[in-house]
Parts: structure tokens; sequence; C-alpha cells
């Protein structure tokens, strides 16, 4: 991207008058403290819900029903102070901050088992359909572009009639709005990396094609995979979160973020809250991973800036 | 094209059978069929013949139109399509406007006052708006514009009356194509910047600037003309991703189109709407990718020959 080439233009010319803001954001571009800052956050919160969560994320407890965060002093005044739900309480008087705390978890696996599962997938057929060219080179790209016509919202929701919702489901789906990236880009680099000397040379020395592709053509490509794995992961979050909001992705008591959000939709009136802390989160997390996808683009594969 | 259609229809169809035997979709819960009626609905789907015999009755029948019946109402699910798409399509045009509108200018303004206030400003919408769910930001401007405030209506399109531009009927595009454009928007202003950085870091911009040419007359004669390829083509591209976020939108805001439709097919198990609704997707979806094809090669001649 521009963004680099531009810090570089600037920084040195005006270093000392530049508002506090501009150098904020200019350090955490050139040092992602913030993003694994938050990232680091969510996951230990993920890891430790399970004992450290205030309260237990299933339960309901009617008569705090839609009880408002700490800071309604009025509403806590009358209230003994074990009763206060850090962020509030849904419809089902559930403690969001526990429910947000496990919600982590899910968004966390689900969309690390997705984007390895794509990346593997979408790596392995990028690096065959470059290297083998011919008619696995045809069939391979034809089935991108097949789905790649397809709406993928739309699939979801017809898988989710057809299959029901449920978590193997929802991986499924993800894994498939992963992988059809790492082929096009995998594969690129595969044409342009396997007409060079030393692929040849492997050749030569009776290297056989499966050695040639795993020693020789792989570690060529594993920078790009890597980038490309950072900057999709926020957006398997945003699928995941849509999916459930939608009604397409996990099953209902789940405390998926993007079903927090919906669930909390019709009360928005009397308790944003339950709409609010859900989707906030959905937004730190994609953030924080999309600067650090940024962040490592720049580093490691400056070419890719398109993505 | 022709072969994503077809794969894409064959998707399509494929879950259709996935989805258990279709005579049961006819069923009633708890009645189950008459042998006659079964026999009347094996011959209509041509459930007596082989998977691909079947898969070409099925897309002639989605030729002529013919998508079964909505299963709550047994209404016919073409008519059903025809009286909502307008309202998506409308809602997909006025979001398509305001993220050109907003997005390009913010990409010229962030390159062109680059280091300043209105570059961060465009920094920070294009991080914001492709890390925010829109199904959230939606909600949250509905908290903000339309409980709390009570400046704009939640959305809900009503019946048109009087001068289609009149502000009661725009009211209710804002804040929808608000959320629908936002993404869009965001992706416009990141190309925008980079390409408009590039063409002003060129010798041509230079040259004119020696020359004496206007501050203003360099950026938007010289440097735009030729740092619009990129963000038109994405403009061009980006159509089709109009088409599917009207999805989330419309169920945001309880707009009465094609997705809050595919959105009530799935909680109903509507499996016939919903696969009328997913078709005329793709159909679109084929469509505006054709066309984004056709406007690279339009706008970028170099394209046609490599």
């Amino acid at each position: 991207m521009a963004q680099a080439k531009m810090d570089e233009g600037t920084i040195p010319e005006t270093e000392g008058e530049k508002p506090v803001w501009v150098r904020a954001w200019e350090f955490n571009t050139r040092w992602p403290v913030l993003p694994v800052a938050v990232i680091v956050a969510l996951v230990i919160m993920a890891i430790v819900a399970p004992f450290a969560a205030p309260f237990d994320y299933a339960e309901t407890d009617l008569p705090a029903r839609n009880a408002p965060p700490f800071w309604y002093s009025e509403y806590y005044a009358a209230r003994p102070a074990e009763d206060v739900r850090i962020l509030g309480a849904d419809a089902f008087g559930r403690d969001i901050f526990s429910r947000l705390m496990h919600g982590a978890r899910i968004s966390l696996t689900v969309s690390a088992i997705a984007i390895v599962a794509g990346m593997l997938v979408g790596t392995a057929l990028g690096l065959v359909a470059g290297y083998f060219g011919g008619m696995t080179d045809e069939f391979v790209s034809r089935f991108v572009d097949i789905w790649l016509a397809l709406p993928f919202i739309l699939i979801a929701m017809l898988a989710a009639i057809v299959f029901d919702t449920s978590l193997p489901v929802v991986l499924g789906l993800l894994t498939l709005l992963a992988w059809s990236v790492f082929v096009r880009n995998i594969r690129a680099e595969t044409l342009s990396l396997k007409t060079r000397d030393y692929v040849s040379l492997a050749r030569i020395s009776g290297a056989s094609n499966w050695r040639i592709v795993i020693r020789h053509i792989l570690p060529g490509v594993v920078n790009t995979v890597i980038v490309i794995a950072t900057l999709r992961v926020g957006q398997l979050i945003l699928a995941e979160a849509t999916l459930s909001y939608l009604g397409a992705g996990l099953p209902s008591p789940t405390p998926a973020w993007g079903l927090m959000v919906a669930e909390g939709r019709e009360y928005l009136r009397t308790a944003w809250w339950s709409t609010f802390f859900p989707g906030f989160a959905i937004v730190l997390l994609v953030m924080a991973l999309n600067f650090l996808g940024d962040w490592f683009r720049d580093k490691f594969d400056p070419r890719l800036g398109q993505l | 094209m022709l072969l994503s259609f077809v794969g894409a229809t064959a998707v399509v169809f494929a879950m259709s059978r996935m989805a258990g035997d279709p005579l049961l979709l006819y069923a009633t819960p708890g009645y189950g069929l008459t042998p006659a009626q079964e026999a009347a609905i094996t011959e209509r789907l041509g459930l007596d013949k082989p998977l691909a015999v079947q898969y070409f009755v099925w897309l002639g029948r989605v030729f002529r139109g013919d998508l079964g019946e909505t299963l709550l109402d047994k209404r016919n699910v073409t008519a059903v399509i025809g009286e909502k798409w307008g309202n998506s399509v409308q809602l997909g045009i006025a979001a398509w406007i305001l993220s050109v509108a907003i997005g390009v200018p913010l990409g010229i303004l962030s390159a062109v006052k680059r280091g300043t206030f209105w570059d961060y400003f465009g920094r920070a919408f294009a991080v914001l708006g492709t890390a925010t769910p829109a199904f959230w930001i939606g909600l949250m401007l509905i908290y903000v514009f339309a409980v709390e405030l009570d400046w704009l209506p939640s959305g809900t399109k009503y019946s048109y009356g009087g001068f289609p531009l009149a502000w009661s009927n725009i009211k209710h595009f804002i804040l929808p194509s608000i959320v629908l454009g936002w993404g869009p928007a965001a992706g416009f202003t990141r190309i925008t910047r980079s390409a408009m950085l590039d063409v002003l870091d060129s010798e041509f911009i230079k040259l004119a600037r020696a020359k004496g040419v206007t501050n203003r007359v360099v950026i938007w004669k010289h440097a735009l003309k030729n740092a619009a390829i990129p963000p038109l083509t994405l403009i061009a591209v980006t159509m089709a991703g109009f088409i599917t976020g009207t999805v989330v939108v419309e169920q945001v805001f309880s707009w009465p189109g094609l997705g809050q439709t595919a959105v009530q097919a799935v909680f109903n198990n509507d499996f016939a709407l919903l696969t009328g609704i997913v078709l005329i997707f793709v159909i679109i979806f084929g469509i505006a990718n054709l066309v984004a094809d056709l406007a690279y090669g339009f706008l970028d001649p170099r394209i046609r020959y490599s």
C-alpha cells in the first residue's frame, strides 16, 4: 500500500510538529502494539472464560432482565454489590460480560480452525494447479471461478436449511469462504517460481515432482500464505458473526457474538448494551487483526498491496 | 461465464436434493401424502428419472419461471420475487451512488492533503468500514438517529407517495444506504487514495507544476484523469457486492426486499422460496461480474492484449 511509502516520505520532515494522535497512528502502523495487545487480551479472556467469568453464561436470571451496565448507579443503588453486571445483562438476565468472554472462545477457535483448513486446502490446490498446469490447473481454476460466482451468504443460508445449523456446518462454510484467495495467489506465485533456475537445477539433479513442490516451491510461498491468512481472518470473523446474526450460524444458546447482537436487537430501545457490546467486541477484534495483517504484509510481502 | 452459471445452478440443485426427499417438502406435517398425490408430484418434478435428468428438468422449469410454491401460503415463488426485487434494487442503487459520492472524493482529499486531518479521517473511515459488521453499525445508527434523536425513520420503506425524490421518500433510504455503502465506500477511498498518491508522485505532475499550472487544475485535470482507472474498475467490480450486502441490511431495517424475504425463508424452512432467491442472486451476480469484466477492458485497453 501507499501507506508505507507515505510514512517514509513525511516522517523526517515534520517530526516535531505533528499532533499527538498523528504520532500515535504512525507509531501504531510501525509497531502494532495496540492490535497485539487487543488480540492477546481477547485470547486470555477466551482461555480463562470457564473459571474466571463472573457469571454462568447460560444461566438465566429473571430479576436481572436487561440490567444496565455498572455505571447506572441509580439502578444498582438498592442492590447488593455481587449483583452488579459489569456490562449489563440481556433480556433473559444473562450476564453480557461473561457471555462475551465465552463468545471470544467461539469467534477465535472457529475462525482459527477455518483459516487453517482453508489455508491448507487452498495452498495445496494452488501449488498443484500452478506446478502441474494443464488439465489440473484448468480444473482447479474453473472450480474456483464457479465458487466465486456463488453469493456466499445466500449459499450459507441454504446450507442452514439443508443441514441445520451446527458448528461443523459453520466451520465447513467458513473454510469454503477462505480457500479461494489462497488458490489464486499461490497458483500465480507458483507459476513464477517454477521457471526459476534453482527449480530446473533440482529437476536436473533428479528430484521428483513432489519433492520439488514441497522442498523447493512451498518455502517460497510461505510468506504469502501467512500474509493472506492474517489478512483474511478478520473477514472470517465478520462472516461468522453475520451468519450467526442471520440465524444461519451457530444455534441459539451459544454465546456467539453475532447471535448476541441479533438477540439484543428487539430490546434496542430499552437495553442498548445487549447489542452494543458484542458488536463492539467484533469491531475491536477484526480491526486489530486487520492492522496486524497490514503490518505483516508491509513487512513480509509488500507486493500484495491490493489484498 | 456460462460454465460458472451451470456450476452455480448445479450446486443449488444438489443442495435442494440434499434437503431430503423432495416429496416431504409437500407433505402436510402429521398427515403425509396420499399415494395419488405422491404420484402426481413425482410426475411433475420428474423424481422417477435419473439425477442428471432431474437437474435439466429442474433447470427447464427455472427458465420457464416456475420456481415452485412458498411453503406457508402456497404462493408462486416467481410472483413473490417479482414483487420484492424492485425494493432491493432501489436500495442497492442508492447505496452505490452514496458510496461513490463519499468514497472517491474522500480518497482524493486524503491523497492531496496527505498528513493532515483529512488524510487521517479518510484512513480511519476506511479502516472502520472494513472492520465493522454491517448489522451492528445499522442497529447503532437506528439507536442514535431513530430512537434517541428521532431524526430519521428506522428504515422500513413504506409505499410511495408524491414526488419520488421528496424528503418523505428519501429519508427512508438514508440509514440503510449508509450501512450498505460504508464497506464499499471504504474500499473506494483506499484505492482512490493510493492511485492518486502514485500519480501525484509522477514526473508529468511535477512538470505541470513546474510550468505553473494551478494546483486545482493539476489535481482535477492532470492527476485525477490518470488515477481514475483503479477506482472505476473497483466501482464496477463491487456492484455484485451490493446485491449480497442487501441481505443483511434489509434484515436490520425491515426493508421489504429479496434479502429480508430470504432471511424469513430460512426461519420458515421455506426451501423453494430460498432456492428461487438464490438463483436470482446467482444470475444478477453473474451479470454484474460480466459487466465488471467488460468494464476492465473498456477502461484500461492494455488489459485486452494481455
